[in-house]
């Protein structure tokens, strides 16, 4: 009885530390794909990377490199057998920690590249108008709703804020989870 | 100096602040899901009673003052997608609701996350449908991304749970 039990724990780790490297392996190739094509094809001396919007982009370049690093890494752990382990939830809370951050770049890129030039001010300075005409301009809230994808009306997508909390908040539940066990199995 | 004493009172402890935390984060999420909930009515019945002047983004060149404006398939495919938005909401609360009452690692757990991974590729994929049939794309792969790893990170825990089982059972 505790020999197939054993078994069937060892099958169940040999199958996790097989998909586990698998995925080691693609998470490995798009770095390296990744890395690799921003060293090759950057314009490192490009003016634009030296714009406010270049600079964010290139931060959130680098956030994702970190962050795919940080996914090899946690596969990694999971080879090893090692599934509710306090680095491997460290790993979980940085990979969250890096959604908000990468959210946060892009956020700030998307206002720096949008001055949003209202088109009835371009347009009456422009003297494009007939005489005694006046443009207005209208702005409407739009609306975006699904799951982990929506704006409210803010024209910001709050779902990647959102997303990256909830990871880092489920990782932080497994954190206390795992030191309660530990606390309760030195309680005996 | 009693050190068994410790210990169940520092989890106590730490079972309360979880607790606190998912009290809070499912209350923000019925508050969500209320004011999304909501908007889903309103543009669908056509109402401007509580988000007047608001708009339907269905793609960047594709935004609707009303529900009922959408070709047909947009419609039909834009239910689908906000009643499986408002779902996955439901599912969310159930996992916070679990946790509130101290449950952290069971099977229910991890097949709301499961859930929750399966709802974020539906949800790209019903995007995908809904921007390809108005030759209007603009799509980030992410959600596919997180929603697998999110299935496979689930699929994981399953196994280390049942490994734990069957390792209580071996005494």
């Amino acid at each position: 009885m505790n020999a197939s039990e054993n078994s069937s724990t060892r099958i169940r780790l040999h199958r996790i530390k097989v998909v586990s490297q698998i995925a080691k392996v693609m998470v490995g190739i798009v770095l390296c794909f990744n890395l690799g094509f921003s060293l090759l094809f950057a314009r490192w001396s490009s003016p634009q990377l030296l714009t406010p919007h270049g600079v964010l982009m290139l931060a959130y370049h680098v956030v994702t490199l970190i962050w795919f690093w940080q996914w090899f890494q946690l596969f990694r752990q999971y080879e090893r057998g090692r599934i509710f382990a306090a680095d491997t939830i460290r790993h979980i809370k940085i990979l969250g920690a890096l959604w908000v951050i990468g959210w946060m770049v892009l956020t700030m890129a998307h206002f720096v590249n949008v001055p949003a030039p209202a088109p009835a001010i371009t347009a009456n300075a422009a003297g494009q108008l007939p005489n005694g005409s006046q443009a207005v301009m209208v702005s409407h809230h739009t609306y975006r709703f699904g799951f982990f994808n929506f704006d409210f009306g803010t024209g910001i997508d709050l779902g990647g804020l959102l997303a990256g909390t909830v990871i880092v908040l489920i990782a932080w539940i497994m954190d206390e989870g795992r030191k309660i066990k530990e606390e309760q199995e030195l309680t005996v | 100096m009693n050190a068994n004493a410790i210990p169940p009172k520092k989890s106590n402890a730490r079972l309360n602040r979880i607790k606190t935390a998912s009290r809070i984060i499912r209350l923000l999420n019925i508050f969500f899901f209320i004011v999304g909930a909501t908007m889903f009515i309103e543009m669908l019945l056509g109402w401007t009673f509580f988000f007047p002047g608001r708009r339907i983004v269905i793609s960047d060149n594709h935004i609707y003052r009303l529900a009922t404006e959408m070709p047909s398939a947009i419609f039909a495919l834009w239910l689908v997608k906000n009643i499986l938005g408002l779902v996955c909401m439901v599912v969310f609360n159930f996992l916070f609701r679990l946790y509130e009452q101290g449950i952290l690692f069971s099977a229910k757990n991890i097949l709301y996350l499961r859930f929750l991974g399966y709802g974020l590729i539906i949800n790209w994929a019903i995007d995908y449908q809904l921007q390809s049939s108005l030759h209007d794309m603009n799509l980030s792969l992410t959600p596919v991304f997180g929603g697998l790893l999110i299935i496979f990170v689930a699929w994981i825990m399953d196994e280390g749970r049942k490994i734990k089982e069957e390792q209580e059972l071996t005494v």
